[in-house]
């Protein structure tokens, strides 16, 4: 792996400048499609693929904050959502699952990993562990721990929430 | 008229007899097995089978592949009015095609465990065991095997079949009535991945199965290639609600393996850490009975009493759920200063809150009308394999900490609440109760804490504590305690080196999975999920 | 001990009606005059640190005791070259630093850590003291 920067490590793109220096392709020149990523950034509809104990974390407190939208997330459909909330371990058998999930969202569309173990297989390195989701399906934010705190959830959202203000996806489309 | 000494005569030959609790008896398959477990049934009470697993014998030191058969597959039995646990070991060759005779007539709880060992060892137990249970279809060969190797997956093997069978004997008015569906993997009022098949016929529930193998990440093909302290934080992710009581499970089994005595104060504050887990985990099993029926405020209640106890674990050491608060022969942390003041305050908060959730629920009409469904017969509770909160709940007084105590649970005082029917309404008056005696536990445990170190010191013992030389001597055994949900019991066999031999954990989730789908007959779609969640299945524990 | 026979019986509508009044009056009162629980939190295990690279005695056991494998440690001549720790795997359990000898690596309480999908997530602890 490369020691010196070949990349530049995940501390220095942590702040609201980590998207110039990452040199990412943005969409937010003219009004239209300013006035585009602030509808965008304030109608997010999440899927949330929640499969193991990092659901405690953020399943509690985000899916009961639209109790008294009366917006029931039972009956989301994958195709009427734009965020993919991936937690927990994805094994050989839950990965199908996932992969048609992804492919049914509508093209724009943003992807959160959650936890260790979408990123790296956390604990388990098993046979029966996916251990690097990233390889298949494009991931925007990575939160690592194991589980992470709602603090750090909060942040990341807040990294995503600048990310969709600038247009940047990570499934190509723009 | 059964006396213990009578059982202990009739064996006498063949029994090796451990200690108060604890027997072995081994057997060849040439015997009579199905005539023993009958007799080991009826006449000597062993009425409810713990678990049954298999060993392969191919890297011991001391296997000798001329005179020896390769698999052993282990029953334990408990007697519950002994208290004594037998371990029934049976020698098998599987090159010899050799069958074992199942005992699914005498014991309902045995089916799963005889798929589960079919699918990771090859050993059969006729043909109604040859399903998979928790692997993936189109894996190749048997994964727990010695000699196994992952060759990635064979699509063919690949069939959607049905599930249930065609339904011919309704009415032909009603048959267009008559459908199946599926609710999960991702649901969220489950906890974890599983999924639960229906065949109803316009309301009511005709067939019902649920699906496990979607959270399986193998932690038993694991442990055999880590360190015992690097098993810990990986026992922290069972049940992942309670997760304090797990690695407790864990220390305890290893340190009753190699007969160490760990020091007071460890002992009183894994009692404190493991009785804050219970009051989380049964906080949050009844929040979510509370928001499948649809109430709203006891979610908030249940949300603000397990931030308490999260913060209360971050004080202590750092983390707020996945903690690996303890290690071998000790914990890994020392009590900081003003934790237990802050407990001992938090305590009257939390049983305040615990009242409120009651005037909210207990008596209310909408609550009791919802809740009597899905009734469980003690009988069949004890032919099923329930422990825990769910058997109390059926009116079987049994808990560990009080028929086999360890640790101080014999100089603390404290009830065991029992209920009548096994409906829902039951495990959840059966589950306040239990909080309210917790607290109870911890107030008294906390006056009185003795003084010393709680952290890994010289203790009396030849063995090394060293995390990383520590090696047991040749031995097995099986030792348990009273998590949240039932009994979490831990076998260990160990050849002597660091790392063990073969490591068997039996979730008390797994049984209350397998009884579930039986449970529900005659009742209505809406209840399924409320059950679901009132009977406490964590994947974490069902998978492994 | 078996639960009263009591709990089993619902109450009434008149009794139900009085109960949930008396419940929602005093809930609003005790909101607005009792005051909210404070707790105090003191650290959370963050990202792991080394205090003094010079005193590391190369033992090697902080590797050897992770549960996921997540640091390399690169030596020359007896001196402490690079010291990789991959963060995408770390669970933050502490076994490390209970391990450690001379108490050089510790976990601080750094604790937001999440990032774009698209940087590295292994760094080099000794370029960070």
């Amino acid at each position: 792996m490369a020691r010196e920067a070949d990349g530049l490590s995940f501390l220095q793109t942590q702040g609201p400048e980590g998207i110039d220096k990452l040199a990412l392709t943005t969409r937010a020149d003219s009004f239209l499609e300013k006035f585009d990523n602030w509808v965008q950034s304030h109608s997010i509809v999440p899927f949330v693929f929640d499969t193991a104990c990092c659901s405690l974390e953020y399943g509690w407190h985000f899916n009961d904050q639209f109790a008294h939208d009366s917006f029931s997330p039972e009956q989301i459909e994958a195709c009427d959502s734009d965020l993919l909330l991936i937690g927990g371990t994805i094994n050989l058998k839950t990965y199908p699952l996932i992969r048609k999930t992804y492919e049914q969202m509508p093209k724009k569309k943003w992807v959160v990993a959650i936890g260790a173990c979408p990123m790296s297989g956390g604990p388990f390195p098993s046979y029966n562990v996916v251990k690097d989701v990233s390889k298949d399906i494009p991931v925007d934010i990575f939160i690592p721990g194991c589980p992470p705190t709602p603090q750090d959830i909060m942040d990341g959202m807040k990294l995503l929430k600048q990310r969709i203000e600038m247009g940047v996806m990570a499934s190509g489309n723009s | 008229m059964v006396t213990p000494n009578s059982f202990l005569n009739y064996y006498s030959g063949k029994l090796n007899v451990i200690d108060d609790s604890n027997a072995e008896l081994i057997l060849e398959p040439n015997e009579d097995i199905k005539g023993i477990f009958k007799k080991l049934k009826e006449e000597f009470g062993f009425i409810m089978l713990i678990d049954i697993f298999g060993l392969d014998l191919l890297k011991k030191k001391s296997f000798d592949p001329q005179n020896e058969r390769r698999f052993q597959v282990v029953y334990i039995l408990l007697n519950m009015e002994m208290h004594l646990r037998l371990r029934v070991v049976v020698n098998v060759d599987v090159e010899k095609n050799e069958v074992l005779p199942s005992c699914r007539d005498l014991w309902a709880a045995a089916h799963w465990c005889e798929r589960e060992i079919w699918e990771m060892f090859g050993i059969s137990f006729g043909t109604e065991s040859e399903k998979r249970l928790l692997s993936v279809s189109g894996l190749k060969g048997f994964p727990f095997r010695k000699d196994f190797s992952f060759n990635g997956l064979d699509e063919s093997l690949d069939s959607e079949e049905s599930i249930f069978e065609n339904i011919t004997d309704v009415p032909k008015y009603k048959l267009n009535l008559v459908d199946s569906f599926s609710i999960g993997p991702i649901h969220p009022a489950l906890k974890g991945s599983m999924k639960l098949h229906l065949q109803i016929e316009g309301d009511g529930i005709l067939n019902s199965q649920l699906e496990v193998g979607y959270l399986h990440r193998s932690i038993e093909k694991l442990c055999e290639e880590k360190l015992y302290t690097q098993i810990i934080p990986l026992t922290d992710r069972l049940n992942f609600f309670s997760a304090a009581s797990n690695n407790i499970g864990w220390c305890k089994a290893v340190e009753d393996l190699v007969n160490i005595e760990i020091s007071d104060k460890a002992k009183a504050m894994r009692m404190v850490a493991s009785e804050l887990a219970r009051v989380s985990d049964h906080t949050q099993c009844i929040g979510s009975i509370a928001r499948a029926v649809g109430m709203f405020e006891p979610i908030q209640l249940s949300i603000s009493i397990k931030e308490i106890v999260s913060s209360l674990f971050e004080r202590l050491c750092g983390s707020r759920f996945n903690s690996s608060i303890s290690r071998i022969g000790g914990m890994s942390v020392e009590v900081p200063s003003g934790w237990v003041n802050d407990c001992l305050t938090t305590l009257k908060v939390i049983s305040k809150k615990v009242d409120e959730i009651d005037t909210h629920l207990t008596r209310s009409t909408l609550w009791i009308e919802r809740l009597r469904t899905t009734t469980l017969n003690a009988y069949d509770a004890i032919d099923l394999g329930i422990t825990g909160p769910n058997l109390r709940a059926c009116g079987v007084n049994y808990d560990i900490r009080k028929v086999s105590p360890y640790y101080f649970y014999e100089d603390v005082e404290f009830e065991i609440p029992l209920g009548i029917n096994g409906d829902c309404y039951d495990r959840y008056l059966v589950r306040i109760e239990e909080i309210r005696q917790s607290l109870k536990i911890i107030s008294q445990v906390l006056d009185s804490l003795p003084l010393g170190k709680m952290c890994v010191d010289k203790l009396k013992t030849e063995l090394d504590l060293n995390p990383l030389n520590f090696a047991p001597n040749l031995c097995e055994g099986y030792s348990m305690t009273e998590t949240p949900n039932g009994e979490l019991g831990f076998f260990i066999s160990s050849d002597g080196e660091n790392r063990p031999y073969r490591v068997k954990i039996k979730g008390p989730s797994f049984f209350s999975a397998q009884a579930f789908s039986s449970m529900l007959e005659n009742t209505k779609v809406n209840d399924a999920m409320i059950s679901l969640c009132s009977m406490n299945i964590v994947a974490g524990e069902v998978d492994r | 001990m078996i639960l009263e026979r009591e709990l089993y019986k619902s109450i009434g509508a008149t009794r139900a009606i009085a109960k949930s009044l008396r419940v929602y009056f005093v809930t609003i009162i005790s909101g607005l005059i009792k005051p909210r629980l404070q707790l105090v939190t003191s650290f959370s295990r963050g990202l792991p640190e080394l205090i003094d690279s010079k005193n590391c005695s190369n033992c090697k056991k902080c590797e050897l005791i992770c549960p996921t494998n997540c640091l390399s440690i690169e030596e020359k001549s007896d001196q402490l070259e690079s010291f990789i720790l991959d963060v995408s795997a770390c669970i933050f359990c502490g076994l490390c630093s209970d391990v450690c000898s001379p108490k050089v690596l510790t976990l601080t309480d750094h604790r937001p850590l999440a990032s774009h999908g698209e940087s590295l997530w292994k760094i080099d602890l000794m370029k960070r003291e």
